[in-house]
C-alpha cells in the first residue's frame, strides 16, 4: 500500500517511516498538514497516518479535507496522538479517522492497524469495481449492447455545454427502422432482435469514434455527432441509411427495396442559436417523421 | 510506556532497541539518525519554552511542551516526556507544581537525557 506518514518532529517521521517500509509498503513523507494535503491529491496513498497535533492544518483539518474530497476511492485515515489526547480522538475520528495509535509509534500496533487498513482498503477496491460494473450494465442496452437512454440525458447536457462554450456546432440523428412491427408480424420477434442486434452493430461500425450511438426506444436510435455540421452530419447518416438497406434484411412488407430501411430525421446546434438540447430532440423527432411521410428510407433535416 | 527500567536511567531502554532494530540492519538500525534529528532540534526547542514560561505560559507554553513531548517520547526519553506533559497542562491550573519549578526540573532531565542520549550513540 502507499502509506502517507505527517508528523511535524522528523525523528517521529524517520521511525515510522522505516516502521512502514520494514512491512513492505511504500511511505512518503510530510512536515506539516497542507504539504500532507498536496500530496495526498497527488499520490492518492491508500492509508494516511497523521499526527494529531500539527502548527497549521492538524490531522483533524487534514482528515475532514480528505473526506470531503473522496470520491470513489478510499484512503484509510489513522490517528496518532498523545495517551493523554482522548477527547482530541473522538473529534479526530468523528472527522473522518478510521482509528488511532498513540504515541510514540510502535511497530507492533502500527502493523495490526495496517492489516485493517489493507482489508477496509480490498473492500473498496471491490466495491469501486462492482460499481462501475454495475454503472455500465445499467446504461447498457442487453440486446444490441449500445448505450440506453439512462445516461442520454447527462451525455446530452453535457454536449451541449461544450458546444456552446466552445462555439462548435454538434447534430443529432434519430433513426427508425421502417416498417418494423410488419417485419416482426411476418418474421417473429426473434428474426426481429436479430435485426435490431445487426443494424445497431452497423450504426456502431460505421460512426466515428467521437460519435455516440443510443438505442433510444423500440425499433429507434439516437446518433449524436459532436463538432458536426449539418452537411457533414446528412453525408454521415446517408452512408448509414445506405448500409442499412445494404445489409440486404429480407423484408416482404417493408418497402420497394424488399428490404429492412431506416429512415433518418437530423437536428443541427448552431453556436448562438439558443435551443436546448431536449429541443433540438424534438426537432429532430419532427424531421424523423417528414422522412416517413416523405416514403422512408430517407434523410430529412430539421428546418 | 514505563519510565525507564531503573529510576536513575532517564532513557527508556527498551525504546532505544526498538530504533536500533528499525531501518538498516548494521546493528545501529535508526537510532543515530533518530538521535541526531532530536538533538538537532532540542536547542530551538529548549528556547521556545523558555520563552514560553518567561512571557506567562498560555498557548505557547502547551504548543511548546506538546512538540517536545513528542520527540521525547519518540527517543524514549520518558522522564523529559513526563515533565513537557506536567508543563503542558499546566496552563489548565492541572497539577501542583508551576510552570517555572517545572521548567527547571525540565532541563535538569533534558541534561541528563542529552548525555545519555550522546553515549548511546556509537563512537564516531
Amino acid at each position: 500500500m502507499r502509506v502517507l506518514v505527517v508528523d511535524d518532529d522528523l525523528g517521529s517521521r524517520l521511525v515510522a517511516q522505516a516502521a512502514v517500509q520494514a512491512l513492505g509498503h511504500e511511505c512518503v513523507l510530510a512536515s506539516d498538514g497542507q504539504e500532507a494535503w498536496q500530496l495526498y491529491l497527488q499520490w492518492q496513498p491508500e492509508v494516511l497516518l497523521t499526527d494529531r497535533t500539527m502548527p497549521g492544518m492538524d490531522g483533524t483539518q487534514l482528515c475532514r479535507a480528505v473526506r470531503d474530497v473522496e470520491n470513489g476511492s478510499y484512503t484509510y485515515a489513522i490517528l496518532l496522538s498523545g495517551r493523554d489526547e482522548q477527547a482530541d480522538v473522538l473529534s479526530g475520528m468523528e472527522s473522518g479517522a478510521d482509528t488511532y495509535l498513540t504515541k510514540p509509534l510502535d511497530a507492533f500496533a502500527l502493523q495490526a492497524a495496517l492489516l485493517a487498513a489493507a482489508r477496509v482498503s480490498r473492500l473498496h477496491e471491490e466495491l469501486n469495481r462492482a460499481r462501475a460494473e454495475l454503472m455500465a450494465q445499467a446504461h447498457t442496452d442487453p440486446l444490441t449492447l449500445l448505450r440506453n437512454r439512462l445516461g442520454l440525458a447527462d451525455y446530452l447536457e453535457a454536449l451541449h455545454s461544450t458546444s456552446q462554450r466552445y462555439g462548435r456546432s454538434y447534430c443529432l440523428a434519430l433513426c427508425d427502422i421502417d416498417l418494423f412491427k410488419s417485419y416482426n408480424d411476418t418474421y417473429g420477434h426473434q428474426a426481429g432482435d436479430e435485426a435490431l442486434r445487426t443494424v445497431g452493430a452497423t450504426l456502431a461500425s460505421l460512426v466515428r469514434d467521437s460519435d455516440q450511438v443510443y438505442r433510444y426506444g423500440g425499433e429507434e436510435f439516437l446518433i449524436a455527432l459532436p463538432e458536426q455540421e449539418q452537411g457533414g452530419a446528412v453525408q454521415a447518416l446517408n452512408r448509414i441509411r445506405k448500409a442499412v438497406q445494404g445489409l440486404r434484411i429480407a423484408h416482404r412488407e417493408g418497402g420497394p427495396s424488399g428490404y429492412l430501411t431506416m429512415s433518418i430525421g437530423i437536428s443541427e446546434f448552431v453556436p448562438m442559436r439558443s435551443i436546448t438540447s431536449a429541443k433540438l430532440l424534438a426537432e429532430a423527432d419532427l424531421a424523423l417523421y417528414e422522412a416517413k411521410a416523405a416514403g422512408r428510407n430517407k434523410v430529412i433535416c430539421a428546418t | 510506556m514505563p519510565l525507564s527500567d531503573h529510576d536513575d536511567d532517564p532513557l527508556d531502554r527498551q525504546r532505544l532497541e526498538f530504533l536500533r532494530q528499525l531501518g538498516p540492519a548494521d546493528g545501529w538500525g535508526l537510532l543515530p539518525a533518530v538521535v541526531n534529528a532530536f538533538l538537532d532540534d532540542l536547542p530551538v526547542r529548549r528556547a521556545a519554552l523558555r520563552d514560553a514560561v518567561r512571557n506567562g505560559g498560555g498557548q505557547p507554553l502547551a504548543e511548546a511542551a506538546h512538540q517536545l513531548k513528542g520527540s521525547a517520547a519518540n527517543i524514549g526519553a520518558s522522564a523529559v516526556a513526563e515533565l513537557c506533559q506536567q508543563l503542558e497542562a499546566s496552563d489548565h491550573g492541572a497539577g501542583e507544581a508551576t510552570a517555572p519549578e517545572l521548567l527547571d526540573r525540565l532541563e535538569t532531565e533534558l541534561d541528563r537525557a542529552e548525555h545519555a542520549l550522546s553515549a548511546s550513540l556509537p563512537a564516531s
